[in-house]
């Protein structure tokens, strides 16, 4: 591992340079060794649904460990012990933009700038810059749902789109040059040959950098990053795969996930399917950053869910937080229709979740050594609020983070969670984030 | 004010000078749309090799994809797929049946063969001559991978592979030349070849293009015109006005059209696709095949549909399948692309109509007019019909009588309740949950009570025409305008009036305005 790292962040465009001391990337090798002695690498995982939830259907009433699930939490019970539920923490970076500012700020600890163009990384991307070297991929990036958006953006000009297809993911994971453990290395020239393309892509990039404007060199410079990535995740197909004996080759998805009989999908099965698939591409250590989207913001996906119609027809999830009416005779909550989505959503994220703890690793699970961030997009995705955001995290980082109870701040900044996140993930950040999301000081009471 | 033209090209007849408070902007790194890749591959390779389907888009903003080539660069996952086209594209090209290097090689290697197709296609697709070294890099590329691989063809793959996750295929850099001492720089000539060609075909400049670049014909204004002239009459202009139109309409967004099929029973994946071609189709009858005046675009009853858009219009189907042209009767109401499936479906919610979204697309991208984002913290929920408030129009009242909500909203909605007679699919309605629908509204101070009065407000209104202008503008330099663009802008403007606002007419005057080949930054 290199010995001293740059972090790289974004100001108007320009890069920053953050120098940071030694990385503690793996855990400590106490009980959670490999069998060659070293140590299981920690793993960081932002899991984001649009529309956000139904805020006094959401928060539990009480605090610390014996809290009560509320209605919106219950379907996470089987998964209660390795989570933690934050509450009162604000997204302080403003709402210029109503469907995607919060995330950006939840996410990137900063305000969007004009033309909605995020200003910082999102906590993913921090993460996988000091992380993500030692793995085939740096990061992944997947969606459950068909939307061409992302919530991991690596700097203003690069949004890092989601892979939305399972049988795409699977390919790209576990298609070919994938080893597994103890499989003999193969020699194919072709992997030399492709990377000597690469060199020459490079070469010219450099070239041509160094003749234009400093805007357009920064996003040259970054296409130039991504090629010398592309050339180490060949580089590595050529070396012996990583020993994790967790590791094994999932199942082949299905050639197709069809909708239901009214034209809704399947949501659930699609996130299952990518979990698993997401779940070994952590055990086989392929990477050790995901950003997963199980619902896109402003989403019109139709959630599978049956007697939630208005008016007997279908509506989509962002046009039911808008538009349900706020009495409609039945004595249920005002909102209950998007209730009822909130409610599929927490089932699939706790299915999620489980899959991630059902892998052995040492003397735990690999979701003991990972930590799982899931958020959304609002709190009252009615009135695109900002404030009392819903968080819930889930593993301790190989034993950095309590889990497993309530915690209520009263108006905290947000931004703290993230750099409470980062630190245990082993980057010793002073502070995180810009303007209204700048914070120096983590959560203590999450801190172990 | 404009030294001459300094370098290798001989300098003919001195371009004018913009007006004097005119300065350019920076040059910028465009990418290439994927629709720019896949014409290009087809122009060099031939429509038999298909790249495969997925390619990282380029993301809209400001409402155009030109601006987001011009702003955003390549992801990591992007660059993955690139290979894999690259690689896909160059097998295809050199299958064994396929006959197309020029030379015979002489053994499993053959350097000399090789440079002269690479050379060959390298000014294709970088869209200028290739330097020697990089030449020379290529081609032993190819010569290592035939000798590893023990065959000239295999070996080839790996070079034209190089070519095309090259840079210099997969962004446009605008880099120019010092005019004088001051930062004011002029794009070389091939730089304004293939500013020309991205913005009026959509592709690479082609052989004449580039042969007249290597001839300093393009600095020069009389032959630049004649180049000019020449792409708008080939049919390729079609191809470039197509992906002008659907850039500005958002028109690539109809294929993830999404409508309840439980209320629309005439939903089906084919509904978006058929709406994207039937506004193209008529914006190529208004461009090309009657040169007729822009605004006609809000007008004109003439259509060309298909069975599926002949269901969902309620008229008789075309005899044949495929598209065919048809009239609307006036009792249709009709009017233009206001009245196409492709506005008014993808401007709504999957079962409600919108007069939000459809008001910020007239306002937004038909008159160019700004609207600031809502406030955070505000219920943006419309009630539901009540007896007494059945209707969009009684419904929204309160966006327009609130004051928060009515500096934004009375920008859109009352433009888009106009369009109220057409429901979330676009199929004509007279009545909204029981209660009669009221078109009215004005149009700069122009009252209309229905659809084809309001196209016809819309038409006659000052900033239509202009607002094309402002698009193309962008769409050519991959910015918006600023303060300084005023001038150019303005004589952009005054020829597309004098042309009776002919589309190829300002098409023309942006290729053909000094500014068109000036920027300034670059090398520090």
């Amino acid at each position: 591992m290199k010995r001293r790292t740059v972090l790289r962040g974004m100001l108007g465009g320009a890069a920053v340079g953050v120098g940071l001391p030694v990385l503690e990337a793996m855990c400590n090798s106490s009980g959670t060794a490999l069998a060659d002695g070293s140590a299981f690498p920690r793993r960081y995982m932002q899991f984001f649904w649009g529309n956000g939830v139904v805020p006094w259907l959401w928060t539990p009433v009480d605090t610390g460990p014996d809290f009560t699930l509320s209605e919106g939490l219950a379907p996470l019970a089987p998964v209660r012990d390795v989570m933690t539920v934050l509450s009162g923490y604000d997204v302080k970076t403003g709402g210029r933009y109503p469907h995607t500012s919060a995330r950006a700020g939840m996410l990137s600890c900063a305000p969007l700038a004009e033309g909605e163009i995020w200003q910082l990384p999102s906590l993913d991307q921090i993460l996988a810059s000091e992380l993500g070297g030692d793995t085939r991929f740096r990061s992944l990036q997947t969606a459950a749902t068909d939307t061409d958006q992302s919530v991991s953006v690596a700097s203003a000009t690069e949004v890092i789109p989601s892979e939305r297809s399972v049988q795409g993911l699977f390919a790209r994971l576990f298609g070919e040059g994938f080893r597994l453990p103890g499989d003999e290395p193969v020699f194919d020239p072709r992997l030399g040959l492709r990377r000597s393309v690469l060199d020459s892509v490079m070469d010219q990039q450099r070239r041509l950098s160094g003749r234009l404007g400093a805007s357009d060199r920064a996003r040259i410079d970054q296409h130039f990053t991504n090629v010398r990535e592309l050339e180490r995740r060949i580089a590595r197909l050529e070396e012996d795969p990583p020993n994790f004996a967790a590791c094994a080759m999932p199942d082949a998805p299905p050639s197709s996930i069809p909708d239901d009989a009214r034209g809704r999908p399947d949501v659930a099965q699609r996130n299952e399917l990518m979990g698993e698939l997401l779940a070994m591409a952590f055990a086989c250590d392929q990477t050790r950053v995901i950003s997963h989207l199980l619902s896109p913001s402003v989403s019109d996906v139709v959630f599978p869910i049956d007697d939630i119609e208005l008016g007997g027809v279908l509506r989509g999830h962002h046009d039911l937080t808008h538009n349900e009416p706020l009495d409609d005779g039945s004595g249920r909550d005002p909102l209950w229709r998007v209730q009822e989505v909130v409610k599929y959503i927490t089932t699939t994220l706790a299915a999620f979740i489980q899959r991630f703890r059902d892998i052995e690793e040492g003397d735990g699970s690999l979701l003991d050594n990972a930590i799982v961030l899931a958020t959304t997009d609002s709190s009252n995705p009615r009135l695109h609020s900002l404030d009392d955001f819903p968080i819930l995290l889930f593993g301790t980082g190989c034993g950095r983070l309590n889990t497993g109870f309530h915690h209520r701040s009263e108006g905290d900044n947000a931004a703290r969670v993230n750099l409470t996140i980062a630190r245990a993930m082993g980057l010793p950040l002073g502070s995180i984030g810009m303007e209204e999301g700048y914070v120096t000081e983590g959560i203590s009471e999450l801190e172990a | 004010m404009l030294a001459a033209c300094e370098g290798e090209i001989d300098e003919p007849t001195a371009q004018p000078a913009p007006t004097a408070d005119y300065a350019p902007s920076p040059g910028r790194l465009h990418r290439l749309t994927s629709s720019q890749y896949r014409h290009a591959i087809a122009d060099v390779f031939g429509d038999d090799i298909v790249p495969p389907p997925q390619l990282e888009p380029v993301r809209r903003i400001d409402g155009l994809a030109a601006i987001g080539a011009a702003t955003g660069s390549i992801s990591s996952r992007g660059v993955e797929q690139y290979e894999e086209a690259a690689f896909s594209i160059a097998e295809q090209v050199l299958a064994p049946e396929r006959a197309s290097v020029p030379c015979a090689p002489t053994g499993v290697t053959d350097d000399a063969c090789t440079a002269s197709y690479l050379q060959r296609l390298a000014r294709r697709l970088w869209r200028r001559p290739i330097h020697r070294d990089e030449l020379a890099q290529l081609v032993d590329i190819a010569h290592r991978a035939s000798t590893t691989l023990d065959s000239y063809r295999e070996g080839l793959t790996y070079a034209l592979a190089a070519l095309l996750q090259s840079p210099h295929f997969l962004f446009r850099a605008e880099i120019g030349h010092i005019e004088d001492t001051s930062d004011w720089r002029r794009l070389d000539a091939f730089e304004v070849a293939e500013r020309l060609s991205f913005f009026l075909w959509d592709t690479l400049p082609d052989d004449a293009l580039l042969d007249a670049a290597a001839r300093g014909d393009l600095t020069d204004r009389d032959a630049l015109a004649e180049q000019v002239d020449r792409m708008l009459a080939d049919q390729r202009s079609h191809q470039g006005v197509r992906a002008i139109f659907t850039d500005m309409f958002e028109l690539d967004a109809l294929d993830a059209l999404r409508k309840d099929p439980t209320v629309f029973a005439h939903m089906s994946p084919e509904v978006g696709p058929s709406a994207r071609e039937e506004t193209l189709r008529v914006v190529e009858y208004i461009v090309f095949d009657r040169e007729a005046d822009y605004r006609e675009i809000f007008t004109t009853p003439t259509t060309f549909i298909n069975r599926k858009l002949a269901s969902i219009y309620g008229v008789p189907a075309p005899a044949r399948e495929g598209f065919a042209r048809y009239e609307h009767e006036p009792s249709s109401q009709r009017s233009g692309i206001l009245g196409h499936v492709s506005t008014l479906a993808l401007h709504s919610h999957v079962t409600a109509s919108s007069a939000t979204l459809r008001g910020a697309f007239v306002r937004r991208t038909l008159l160019c007019g700004d609207i600031p984002a809502p406030p955070a913290d505000v219920d943006t929920s419309i009630p539901e019909p009540l007896p007494g408030a059945a209707t969009l129009r009684d419904r929204v009242r309160r966006h327009l009588e609130d004051p928060s909500c009515a500096g934004c909203h009375a920008r859109m909605d009352p433009l888009g309740l106009g369009l109220e007679n057409f429901d979330s699919l676009g199929r004509f309605r007279t009545t909204d949950n029981g209660a009669p629908i009221d078109a009215s509204g004005t149009i700069g101070g122009v009252f209309y009570e229905t659809p084809l009065e309001m196209g016809r407000a819309l038409a006659g209104d000052a900033s239509a025409a202009h607002c094309l202008t402002l698009t193309l503008h962008r769409y050519a330099t991959g910015r918006r305008e600023t303060s300084t663009d005023g001038a150019p802008i303005a004589e952009i403007d005054a020829e597309f009036a004098d042309s009776g606002y002919r589309v190829l007419a300002l098409l023309r005057a942006i290729a053909l305005h000094p500014s068109f080949q000036l920027v300034t930054g670059g090398q520090r």
